[in-house]
């Protein structure tokens, strides 16, 4: 979907601090982006950007884990690494609860920041090409008839022809087609790959 | 004392008694004053009886009671110079001679002996002298008056006494001496009797009457008459709670004579019990003492009796009567040889002997002395005692308000903790991320230098902030009750602000300060100075929580009250005070928070108070409160500092201040 590279969003009151993370990550090979305070990510962050957010704990107005709630509650799902000055074991909970890829008290080491950072990042890939196989699968699905969707409903959790045409007041034979044209515009190549697709759709696999 | 003439008869009587004048004066002279009986003075004498006294004792002349009893007699009979009594004395020695041939060769002698001596009275002390003076009487000195003492009572009762016979009697009584063992001996549970055989006795005779009475509460051991050695060895060897009643042995079982008080003395000598006695003459000899008899006022008594008889009354005139001749008396080295306790000896006893005490020879002295040094050594400890306590009590306040104060500024701290400590981690952060990114900056090709520098610059910057964070914090925590140094007392508003800022800004408040712009000199401890500002600002942090967000100020302001003092003021834009908190705002352990101990108000106080200041409460017209402390300023608060102005320095209200950026 998209190529841009990933970019990490600090998050800081504290000018020196953000500045030293930034050069520190910037040697590291990542972009960064700064923002002095929580509003002003919100009011910044482009929509869809990769990436995570070094968020840091305690700030004047809008804290850290306010934040948080925003962006879940905006539906953006960048991973958040928490860096706080002076973090308690309550408040961490609270944040990975909440979430959180990490929670990272200042002084903070490089490789362990860089690990954090790759970890969030690699998560947000994932969700990202997670994000973009469900697409392609809905995509597949959204081609199907309404009587092939009931099909492929039925199929799916184990129905045989003869039981599923007995629920639809149709043929067995009938079954059988729609069946056929269920696998073709599913671009599944065996059942078992059909049933995979509807239980990451979703869809009820279970067996009664 | 009035005269009274004796009567013819009597008259005739003694003058026949006194034969020489019979012979020569004869009836003619009775006559005459018979029939004048008012005769003039010049006869007076003859009229009266002749101021002669033959004084009896019944027992050896040389026993101390003897003694005591004639010799005191004789001082009585003569008290009065002018009117001598010429004494004669006989002591019949009854208890070592005896017998009627005795009597009648002694009747016989005096009769003899006093055939030419005019007698005016006689006077018998025992009851052994009285008896035979009543039997010789009427052969002797027939008509002649007799006076009696030391007899017991019922002698004399069982005695019918004929005419111009009087005395004085005394109670010797056995039940007197149970009384004084009782007293020597608590639980005193038997009494043994050591003495001549009660019914040869010539004062103790009734005690045989006596015994049977008394033994139904004490058990008695008769020793009297035995052997001298066997009461020796007996009273040797007597149970603990006995004691020994010794009257007096004269003449002991084997027929021995003994003078009574050297008997006594030898009896004590080997008794193991305390020995009580009946006579004040054994006092000093061994005995502990007792309910005594006492020879002086019998003698006294008797003698004056005698002389009012001499002086004409008659002895019909003058009843007998029992004397009080009985004085609880006790020597102080027997009572502590026995381990007798004072308390218990009857009332107003006297006690001999008794050593006097260092205290009792040099009362006088040693209490002057005392007296000099007890007052000085009480002035002396006084005044070490004041001084001490004063210091203590000094050194304990400084001490307990130094360590209230840094247990309240360990408090502030503590509430600040959190906020400092993220706020000494950001630096601490940036050093390190700084320190790893000019590392990787340095294995990059080309090398940028510049920006190299850039970061060891902020490297640096960041550790002195770390630097200044930890200097104040620790300044605040150290336990500081150093003397008192000259300060600027903005300097002390700018510490506290430096560490209150992260905490504000966490709570959204924005803290102003306006600082006069002199130097605002007071002599102060710079550490607790900054401790009331911290109570203060962290007290009207506090009272902001429930203020909206933009509308939280803080603000502190310092200048000059007056002349001469200086003040600071904090003031919040929170809830205010109410009206009974602000009376009691500054009282310890006082407090309207919900978890405050209600020290910090209190301490400020108490610390601005020993300042030589005053710290006050009100409510800001606007909403929320002000808290005000005034402190002396130092006359160099008058000095302006080197950049200051010198126009606005002139009167200090009039000192225009710059209002400190107010932004958060």
């Amino acid at each position: 979907m998209t190529a841009a590279p990933p970019t990490v969003h600090i998050v800081d009151d504290d000018a020196p601090f953000r500045t030293a993370i930034r050069r520190v990550l910037e040697a590291s090979g990542y972009r960064v982006a700064l923002f002095d305070s929580a509003e002003q990510l919100l009011a910044e962050l482009a929509a869809g950007e990769p990436g995570c957010i070094l968020l840091d704990v305690r700030m004047p107005g809008l804290s850290g884990p306010q934040l948080q709630e925003r962006l879940a509650a905006l539906g953006n799902r960048l991973p958040i690494v928490f860096l706080t000055g002076h973090g308690d074991i309550p408040m961490s909970v609270q944040a990975i609860k909440a979430g959180a890829e990490d929670f990272l008290t200042k002084p903070v080491a490089r490789e362990k920041l860089v690990a954090s950072v790759e970890r969030a990042l690699a998560r947000d890939a994932q969700q990202r090409a997670h994000d973009g196989e469900l697409e392609a699968l809905r995509a597949r699905v959204s081609r199907l008839t309404p009587r092939e969707n009931e099909v492929f409903a039925l199929v799916v959790r184990g129905k045989l022809n003869k039981q599923i045409a007995g629920e639809l007041g149709t043929a067995e034979r009938t079954v059988k087609a729609h069946r056929q044209k269920v696998m073709e515009k599913c671009e599944a190549r065996s059942l078992a790959e059909l049933v995979r697709m509807a239980e990451r759709l979703g869809m009820a696999a279970a067996s009664e | 004392m009035f005269l009274r003439a004796p009567s013819c008869l009597q008259q005739a009587r003694r003058h026949a008694s006194a034969r020489s004048f019979a012979r020569s004066a004869g009836l003619v002279f009775c006559a005459v004053t018979a029939i004048t009986l008012a005769a003039p003075r010049a006869f007076a004498g003859e009229q009266l009886p002749p101021r002669s006294v033959v004084i009896i004792g019944q027992e050896d002349p040389i026993l101390p009671w003897n003694v005591a009893v004639s010799t005191v007699s004789r001082e009585t009979l003569n008290v009065a110079p002018a009117r001598r009594v010429i004494t004669y004395a006989e002591d019949l020695d009854f208890t070592r001679f005896g017998g009627e041939r005795y009597k009648r060769q002694l009747q016989l002698h005096f009769r003899e002996k006093y055939r030419f001596v005019p007698v005016g009275a006689i006077l018998a002390f025992g009851p052994a002298a009285l008896e035979f003076v009543l039997g010789s009487r009427d052969s002797i000195w027939p008509g002649v008056p007799v006076v009696f003492g030391a007899v017991a009572e019922d002698t004399v009762a069982k005695t019918k006494l004929p005419e111009g016979v009087t005395g004085r009697t005394v109670r010797f009584r056995l039940e007197d001496m149970v009384s004084s063992a009782r007293a020597v001996v608590p639980n005193l549970q038997q009494l043994v009797l050591v003495g001549d055989p009660f019914e040869r006795s010539a004062y103790f005779g009734n005690f045989a009457k006596e015994l049977p009475e008394l033994s139904k509460s004490l058990d008695f051991v008769n020793l009297t008459g035995l052997p001298f050695a066997d009461v020796q060895r007996k009273v040797s060897q007597l149970p603990p709670q006995a004691a020994i009643a010794y009257t007096a042995i004269n003449v002991d079982g084997n027929g021995f004579n003994y003078f009574p008080r050297e008997a006594l003395e030898q009896v004590a000598q080997v008794a193991n019990r305390p020995i009580v006695i009946p006579a004040e003459t054994y006092i000093g000899y061994g005995g502990v003492g007792g309910m005594v008899a006492m020879p002086v006022p019998i003698a006294e008594d008797a003698a004056r009796l005698v002389l009012r008889v001499l002086d004409g009354e008659s002895p019909a005139s003058l009843p007998m009567a029992r004397g009080d001749y009985i004085r609880p008396i006790f020597d102080w080295r027997e009572l502590m040889r026995w381990g007798v306790n004072e308390a218990r000896l009857p009332e107003g006893s006297e006690i001999r002997y008794r050593q006097p005490s260092f205290w009792e020879q040099y009362r006088g002295l040693a209490l002057g002395g005392a007296g000099i040094i007890a007052v000085q050594a009480t002035l002396i400890t006084g005044l070490i005692l004041e001084r001490r306590r004063r210091s203590k009590a000094e050194a304990e306040a400084r001490r307990s308000l130094a360590e209230v104060a840094h247990m309240n500024r360990r408090a502030g701290i503590a509430a600040l903790s959190a906020s400092i400590a993220h706020e000494l981690n950001q630096p601490l952060g940036a050093i390190l991320s700084n320190a790893e990114a000019a590392e990787l900056l340095l294995d990059r090709q080309p090398l940028d230098l510049a920006v190299i520098k850039e970061v060891l610059a902020d490297i640096r910057h960041s550790d002195q902030r770390a630097a200044d964070i930890i200097t104040h914090m620790r300044d605040l925590l150290r336990k500081n009750d150093a003397e008192p140094l000259e300060i600027d007392l903005n300097d002390v508003i700018r510490r506290v602000v430096e560490l209150l800022t992260p905490e504000a800004r966490l709570r959204g408040i924005s803290v102003s300060t306006l600082l006069d712009p002199r130097r605002l000199a007071v002599r102060a401890n710079a550490v607790h100075l900054q401790q009331v500002v911290l109570n203060l600002a962290l007290n009207g942090m506090e009272a902001m929580r429930d203020t909206t967000h933009g509308e939280r100020r803080l603000t502190i302001r310092t200048g000059a009250a007056d002349d001469s003092h200086v003040e600071v003021t904090v003031s919040d834009t929170g809830s205010g005070l109410a009206a009974d908190t602000l009376k009691r705002v500054f009282e310890p352990f006082f407090s309207t928070k919900r978890d405050g101990i209600g020290l910090g108000l209190s301490i400020a106080r108490t610390i601005i108070e020993r300042q030589g200041g005053t710290i006050s409460a009100e409510n800001r017209p606007g909403g929320g409160a002000t808290f005000r402390f005034i402190l002396p300023s130092l006359v160099s608060s008058s000095v302006p500092q080197a950049d200051a102005d010198v126009h606005q320095m002139a009167p200090a209200r009039t000192v225009a201040r710059a209002p400190a950026a107010a932004a958060s």
